[in-house]
């Protein structure tokens, strides 16, 4: 077995340094290498993906699964990832370094070129050991597993994983029927649990998987996922393997919801479900909707050992109204079935919530001292950014959470657990889908009364609520680097750049971004759109240390302060990243900020700094490029010498017109010259004769 | 009457001009021969300072100068050998003596004319020079320095043209 990603990671920065991809393939990681050869593509120097084998039993979820296969013969298979549903790239090497034999073994993952779409794609190629799925997906979910085989050949092989993935700190979030392998071998004698990293957590989850609460949301925003998720994930597996036929198949997700919340999971699964044996007791305890109920893997142990478990106590009974309200035809009388109803009908739940038999029903019927002061609450801080247009909705939301505890946020058309608001953001954005609800949602902090909610059921929340408020501060400010895009890259910190410029590469940092638009410019004449709302909210939430300084002129009204900026941060990346030459960027971009040229008074140094700079741009070198665009000394000096030949050209000005004049118009010009040289000859003539007449009378002679 | 005033204020000599006054007088005095030669002798000189207008009187000074030239020998003999007012006016009243005299303050005039007409000569020729060059300077720190060096057009805090302003409208990100 090979100890690839560990290893393979901790290369990659040194590797991405020098312009290969994370795998250490071609020159770069976002540069797309071409396919060696016809439809076949590599990651690092070792692994090729053949495009057109796809593996579709393979298949996790929608993402599509090709073979692969090592240097060494070894065949694998590659899982091609999107890049708007993120996948958990940082859990590679610690997965890579499990020893257990009953999970997908993953080989190595990066970015390769896939020629069927000319783009980059993001891959995980794990080893081929998988087999067959127990369970496919297109079968009815059922498959009718005696208790022992499903003991000996399921359970106990997966506790024993999910202990060891506990102990690694480690969720899987794709515990499922179908998610099961039967590792090429008959009578599930080394089942195999598939993989669950190409994809947000729990995103290849259906929604019966889930606890209620996430089961909910859309499987892109339910957020970081527990270990208690999975606890809950493998008693409806067992449920699913052991039943001998699915009772679901016909029914509607909302009213298996509606059901599961009226009646309580196990309640619900049992009845539809009829089963006996010691598996029940096993299954009460994994199926509670409480995670606090939930049982942990150490209590699934002690079952599986034989010890016979109390029910732990409830914290906290459900509340229950003495009257039932009508809403919709229906009569509610729990708080948690009203919370959700009123998802579906937003109109008149709006009118439902603000009406006074609404709030009679709840001081009165439900008379729950909690849900009385919450929905208080509610309504008092639904009212803190004003009685608009949002108001309804963001009532409606909050009292869905007030009415149901731990429930998602809903607002308008959105359904999100808090962790999971950036992975819903990357689905928004990597779809083009319309962003406002989000940005309202951060804007008017529906997260803060979430968080405080929870803090009622004693749930740590102080890191979310803290990275909610600064995602609100973002969300005010509208310049490049924070707003919505600012928020998704700070909210999903693994998210790649999702900007259109870049949809054919996957750009997971700042040095990969460079090598994008390096190769972008090689292939295209692109000399402008350098960097836009998500580049500028992919470097902030990246690495703000590149682009914190130039923010400032990045946000500039003036192109020229901006151009400038831009060229700094790149350059900045290009040197803290150690980057080689970017000659395609260098040359773009020296078209880009050709204005930038053009401020020198001097014509003849601003031709001799254009000859450098296209020199340096020959060579690449952003950081160069940018020290002598920003040259100060160069800058003052030459306005120093401007200033000068400014007052020369004005003194010469006015001597030109003077002297015209004064030629043109004086006809005695020169004459107090003339008079004054002649009164100097007539005054030395006159100081020669008095000599000479002095001299010669007093001579022997005399003059006269 | 302020004109007036200021005219005769512009006339009355200074304490040191009244002293000067007094000693010429004085001197004039003791040597009233001489003075009385030189009186007749210089006329032409006083004419000029009557005639010449300007500031500075230096057409007088080149008349004067060699009328006193032509006079000196004259005025060195009354000095020499009888310093008397009768051979003073003796010498002043010979035809030839005051034909010497006032050729020598014609020959100032002459050398006044002829300098002051060469010298404006020349001096216009320099000047049409300075312009030439003057132009030529001009032409070079255009070409060096670009057309806002005329400082004909409005610039910016940076010392260029506004029309440079089009490269700097609001980015558009």
């Amino acid at each position: 077995m090979r100890s690839v990603l560990a290893e393979e990671q901790d290369d990659n920065i040194e590797k991405e340094k020098n312009g290969s991809n994370s795998t250490g393939s071609p020159p770069s990681s976002a540069a797309p290498a071409p396919a060696p050869a016809g439809n076949i593509t590599t990651l690092g120097n070792d692994i090729e993906i053949f495009c057109d084998r796809p593996m579709p039993h393979l298949n996790s979820g929608e993402l599509e699964a090709y073979a692969a296969r090592l240097s060494s013969g070894k065949m694998c298979f590659a899982i091609l990832c999107e890049n708007f549903l993120v996948p958990r790239t940082f859990l590679t090497s610690k997965f890579a370094q499990l020893a257990n034999t009953n999970i997908v073994r993953i080989v190595a993952a990066g970015v390769v070129f896939w020629p069927p779409q000319s783009r980059q794609r993001y891959v995980f190629v794990y080893e081929d050991t998988l087999g067959n799925p127990i369970l496919p997906t297109d079968q009815p979910q059922a498959l009718a597993l005696k208790h022992e085989r499903l003991m000996n050949g399921i359970l106990k092989p997966l506790v024993v994983l999910m202990l060891e993935l506990r102990d690694a700190d480690l969720v899987h979030g794709g515990i499922r029927a179908t998610n099961l392998f039967d590792g090429n071998t008959s009578n599930y004698d080394q089942v195999m649990l598939g993989e669950s990293l190409s994809a947000p957590p729990t995103y290849h989850q259906p929604s019966i998987y889930m606890p209620i609460e996430k089961a909910m949301i859309p499987p892109y925003a339910r957020g970081v996922s527990t270990f208690s998720d999975d606890i809950f994930a493998l008693g409806v597996t067992i449920l699913t393997l052991m039943r001998k036929d699915d009772p679901f198949v016909n029914m509607r997700e909302e009213d298996i919801l509606r059901q599961r919340i009226e009646n309580g999971t196990y309640s619900f699964f049992t009845t539809h479900q009829r089963n006996t044996g010691p598996l029940m007791e096993l299954l009460r305890g994994v199926l509670h909707d409480d995670w606090q109920q939930r049982w942990t893997i150490e209590e699934v142990l002690a079952w599986m050992d034989g010890k016979r478990l109390a029910p732990k106590k409830g914290r906290i009974s459900r509340a229950k109204a003495v009257r039932a309200y009508e809403y919709e035809n229906l009569k509610i009388i729990r708080p948690e079935s009203f919370a959700y109803e009123l998802q579906f009908n937003p109109k008149v739940a709006k009118d439902t919530i603000q009406s006074d038999a609404f709030e009679t029903w709840v001081q009165r019927s439900l008379a729950n001292d909690r849900i009385t002061t919450d929905f208080h609450d509610a309504k008092q801080s639904a009212q803190i950014h004003g009685k608009d247009g949002t108001y309804g909705d963001r009532l409606l939301s909050k009292t869905i959470n007030t009415l149901y505890n731990n429930t998602p946020i809903i607002y308008k058309n959105l359904k999100v657990m808090p962790e999971g608001i950036g992975y819903l953001a990357a689905y928004l954005f990597g779809n083009a889908e319309n962003t406002k609800s989000f940005e309202e949602l951060i804007q008017f902090n529906m997260v803060g009364f979430w968080t405080k909610l929870a803090e009622e059921s004693e749930i740590d929340v102080q890191s979310i609520k803290q990275k909610f408020e600064s995602a609100q501060v973002n969300a005010v400010q509208k310049k490049l680097g924070f707003g919505a895009e600012g928020n998704l890259y700070f909210l999903c910190p693994e998210c790649p750049c999702l900007s259109p410029t870049l949809k054919n590469y996957y750009v997971k940092s700042p040095e990969d971004l460079l090598l994008a638009l390096e190769d972008l410019c090689s292939k295209t004449h692109k000399t402008e759109g350098f960097v836009d709302r998500h580049i500028a909210g992919f470097l902030m939430g990246r690495d703000r240390k590149v682009i914190e300084r130039e923010l400032l002129g990045l946000n500039s009204f003036e192109v020229l302060t901006s151009k400038q900026a831009l060229l700094k941060i790149f350059a900045n990346i290009q040197s803290r990243g150690k980057l080689k030459g970017l000659p395609h960027l260098s040359k773009a971009l020296l078209i880009y900020i050709s204005p930038l040229l053009e401020r020198y008074h001097d014509r003849t140094k601003k031709d001799e700094i254009k000859k450098i700079a296209e020199s340096i741009a020959e060579n690449g070198n952003l950081s160069k490029l940018a020290a002598l665009i920003s040259d100060k000394k160069i800058k003052r000096s030459d306005k120093a010498e401007f200033i000068k030949a400014l007052q020369e050209y004005r003194s010469i000005r006015q001597e030109y017109v003077d002297l015209d004049s004064q030629l043109k118009n004086n006809k005695h010009f020169g004459y107090g010259t003339g008079y004054e040289i002649a009164a100097i000859i007539a005054g030395v003539i006159a100081g020669i004769v008095i000599l000479a007449t002095t001299f010669l009378q007093f001579s022997k002679g005399g003059i006269f | 009457m302020a004109k007036k005033n200021k005219n005769k204020k512009r006339h009355k000599l200074g304490l040191k001009g009244q002293i000067l006054l007094a000693m010429a007088i004085v001197t004039a005095t003791i040597f009233i021969a001489s003075a009385v030669f030189l009186m007749i002798a210089m006329v032409p000189t006083f004419v000029s300072l009557i005639v010449d207008r300007s500031k500075e009187r230096l057409k007088s000074y080149t008349v004067g100068f060699l009328n006193f030239a032509g006079a000196f020998p004259f005025l060195l003999d009354i000095i020499t050998t009888n310093h008397t007012i009768d051979y003073a006016l003796i010498i002043a009243t010979q035809p030839l003596t005051i034909a010497i005299i006032y050729a020598a303050a014609a020959t100032g005039h002459l050398i006044n004319w002829a300098v002051v007409g060469i010298i404006a000569n020349i001096l216009v020729q320099k000047g049409q020079k300075r312009l030439s060059v003057i132009m030529k300077r001009k032409a070079t720190l255009k070409e060096r320095w670009g057309e806002e060096v005329t400082g004909e057009l409005e610039l910016d805090a940076d010392g260029f043209p506004l029309e440079m302003e089009a490269i700097r409208s609001p980015a558009k990100n």
